[in-house]
């Protein structure tokens, strides 16, 4: 099938890394993909790489791809089909017409998560609409990972430590990270020989750390006041450069023990799937996408409560994260106990780890053609 | 305008065929340039926000104004690397385009600007910007840029618009580029103690130009500027300020006239009213110099050439 795939695939963020498995798996399918870069944020990192697809445009083609926000997506007649894959970090319940606009004009929007699929499935059937919505599993485009990484996390004050990392924005409320820190200050004290690492995947300045930091323990000690002697025990904390380059994320995924991933996003992270491959098994929000392929084999799941969505900062354009939609909130309590349990059960890790260790083989493999069981037809 | 629609239209439209491209142009006090380059046959769009000047030029029908459902577009050009890039390159991020930058300026100059100016780049390294392709106006431009294997497409003008037979009348009437601040205007004036008749070059009417009547041309702009050329072409004396870009086109005293300072002006114009035969021989030059600068479907040419050569490479934004 001839593909024209528009994806954020240069950028460095999550978004770059899944756009660039999913252009790998088309590719991998035998399809002619020929694509072209979008940037959607603008204040990400870019790298050079590109794609020999992108050199060249085909004479016609088959299928419209358009891995993008919803405000940036057209519907093109010259295609025979056209696929939407938009920020899926929620669960559609009663969205209105205008806040699915842009998934009503494609044929078929992509998405990496249940939870998501059932609820905008069940949300545009509501709307009459027969807009299909496909799951498409996530995967990692593992000729992209290499095993060993050529620089190393050299920190003294992490050597001997059960290093737990955090990788993503901190800044960003439903990154996470408040739940995070506060699960890590409620396990374990200064005496315990662990770590938590905060790799953010846009550069930050140390004092917009600390002072982030503060604001978290403030919150922590009108939240639990009676940890208060944890708080001013601080158990090791570092916050590294920018993970925007593979080199120091990969380097990261093998010093650290543990990676945190506490989103609320119910997209699938890529982050969690990367640091299960390089067996650094994540403590996962339960109803990520990720958490679905990787199961309690692979990965630490953390129990979450349904809430509805409701952000202080709402981008206007995209009409979403409204109270029309929900996400699931990782509880602290739990994330404490799976950080508690990762530290401390052996065997479990080790089974863990053991499990982690036959991803990349999985991985490797060509899996399900995302664009097969269906004929390309209108 | 949505920048998927112009992925897909790079991706999509063949490169070569005679489809017209749709090319996003900065419009500030380029009217003249894009008139030219309009004759490639190719759309153009401008923004809203730089409306077209009707003084400086009548707008040709194939230039629109940008708008939320204008089609896809191909690629922007901009005419300055200090002010209008920054822009062109805020704008081309947005819609994900390919950016052409024409270096109609050298150097030294930063960027076209009137006389009264004196530009100084706090940081020249900031100027070295990465557009897709450069075009360059002259050798001189590109050299002083430091363009490595130049696209170099020579400023040109259309005759067919100028009567350059027209009959000048005996009265000395002098017409300045008055495209630019009223202060160069008042300065002028100042220093011509209004003996002469001042007439701008552009006004409403486009039939009834200033320089088929005037003996001299005072270039207000430090650059070569179309005007200038058309200027030349209808025999009329220029005088500009010595510049890198002035002195690469006007030989002193043989094509036109160069100067180091405004108050020369006046004593340079009763030099030339007093030696007639020496101001017939600069116009008759600067004529000569002008038809051989001529060359309106060269131009358009390697404009197309450039277009195709953009469109077909692999374009790389730059972020």
């Amino acid at each position: 099938m001839n593909i024209l795939f528009i994806g954020p695939y240069r950028q460095t963020d999550e978004w770059g890394h899944k756009s660039r498995s999913l252009l790998g798996t088309l590719q991998k399918h035998g399809h002619r993909v020929c694509s072209r870069p979008i940037y959607l944020s603008s204040n990400v990192h870019y790298d050079a790489y590109n794609e020999p697809c992108e050199l060249t445009g085909l004479d016609e083609y088959d299928v419209l791809i358009q891995f993008a926000l919803q405000p940036y997506a057209v519907y093109d007649g010259n295609f025979k089909k056209t696929i939407g894959i938009f920020n899926n970090e929620t669960v559609p319940q009663s969205l209105l017409k205008p806040q699915l606009q842009k998934e009503m004009m494609m044929d078929e929007i992509w998405v990496d998560s249940t939870a998501t699929y059932k609820g905008l499935n069940k949300n545009l059937q509501s709307l009459d609409s027969s807009v299909r919505v496909k799951y498409v599993p996530p995967s990692v485009d593992i000729s992209k990972l290499p095993p060993v990484s050529s620089i190393t996390l050299a920190d003294e004050g992490l050597r001997e430590k059960f290093v737990f990392y955090y990788m993503g924005n901190p800044a960003d409320v439903n990154g996470g990270f408040r739940e995070a820190y506060s699960a890590y200050m409620h396990s374990f004290s200064e005496s315990d020989p662990v770590a938590l690492v905060v790799a953010p995947d846009t550069p930050l300045k140390e004092a917009d750390f600390n002072e982030m930091l503060q604001r978290c323990a403030n919150d922590l000690y009108m939240v639990g006041g009676s940890r208060l002697e944890n708080l001013n025990k601080r158990p090791v904390m570092r916050l590294v450069d920018s993970i925007s380059d593979a080199e120091n994320r990969i380097s990261l995924h093998k010093s650290g023990d543990c990676l945190l991933c506490t989103s609320y996003s119910l997209a699938a992270s890529h982050a969690a799937l990367e640091a299960a491959v390089y067996e650094s098994m994540p403590i996962i929000n339960s109803h990520n996408g990720a958490y679905e392929v990787l199961g309690e084999d692979n990965a630490w799941g953390v129990e979450c409560h349904e809430e509805y969505c409701l952000t202080p900062s709402r981008p206007d354009a995209f009409h979403r994260f409204t109270s029309n939609e929900t996400w699931f909130k990782p509880t602290v309590m739990s994330i404490a106990k799976k950080m508690r349990e990762a530290y401390t059960n052996k065997f479990k890790r080790e089974e863990k780890r053991s499990h982690n260790q036959k991803l990349r083989a999985s991985f490797a493999e060509k899996g399900k053609d995302p664009l097969e069981d269906e004929g390309v037809s209108k | 305008m949505i920048p998927v629609r112009n992925l897909i239209r790079s991706a999509t439209k063949p490169v070569s065929g005679d489809d017209k491209l749709n090319i996003l142009t900065s419009c500030r006090n380029n009217e003249r340039y894009i008139s030219l380059l309009a004759q490639t046959g190719h759309n153009f769009y401008i923004p809203i926000e730089h409306p077209w000047n009707n003084m400086i030029a009548p707008k040709p029908d194939n230039v629109y104004i940008l708008g939320m459902h204008s089609p896809p577009l191909d690629f922007l050009i901009c005419y300055d690397r200090a002010e209008q890039y920054i822009e062109a390159q805020q704008i081309a991020r947005q819609l994900h385009l390919p950016v052409i930058l024409a270096d109609l300026c050298s150097a030294s100059l930063v960027r076209p600007h009137h006389i009264l100016e004196t530009l100084t780049p706090r940081n020249p390294e900031e100027l070295l910007r990465t557009p897709t392709t450069t075009v360059y106006s002259s050798e001189i431009i590109a050299e002083s840029w430091g363009g490595n294997s130049p696209h170099i497409i020579p400023l040109t003008f259309d005759a067919r618009q100028l009567n350059a037979s027209h009959t000048k009348p005996e009265e000395i009437i002098i017409t300045i580029d008055n495209n630019v601040s009223p202060e160069v205007g008042t300065a002028l004036s100042a220093v011509l103690n209004n003996q002469y008749q001042i007439l701008p070059t552009d006004t409403d009417n486009h039939e009834d130009r200033a320089i088929l009547k005037s003996t001299y041309f005072i270039n207000t702009k430090k650059n070569i500027t179309i005007k200038l050329i058309e200027a030349m072409f209808c025999k009329n004396i220029v005088i500009c300020l010595r510049t890198p870009d002035a002195e690469s086109l006007i030989e002193h005293k043989k094509t036109g006239i160069l100067i180091d300072d405004l108050p020369e002006i006046p004593e340079t114009i009763n030099m030339l009213n007093n030696d007639t035969g020496l101001r017939d021989s600069i116009a008759e030059n600067a004529h000569e110099q002008a038809i051989s600068m001529q060359d309106i479907d060269g131009f358009t040419s390697q404009w197309n050439n450039i277009f195709q050569l953009v469109r077909s490479n692999f374009y790389s934004p730059s972020i």
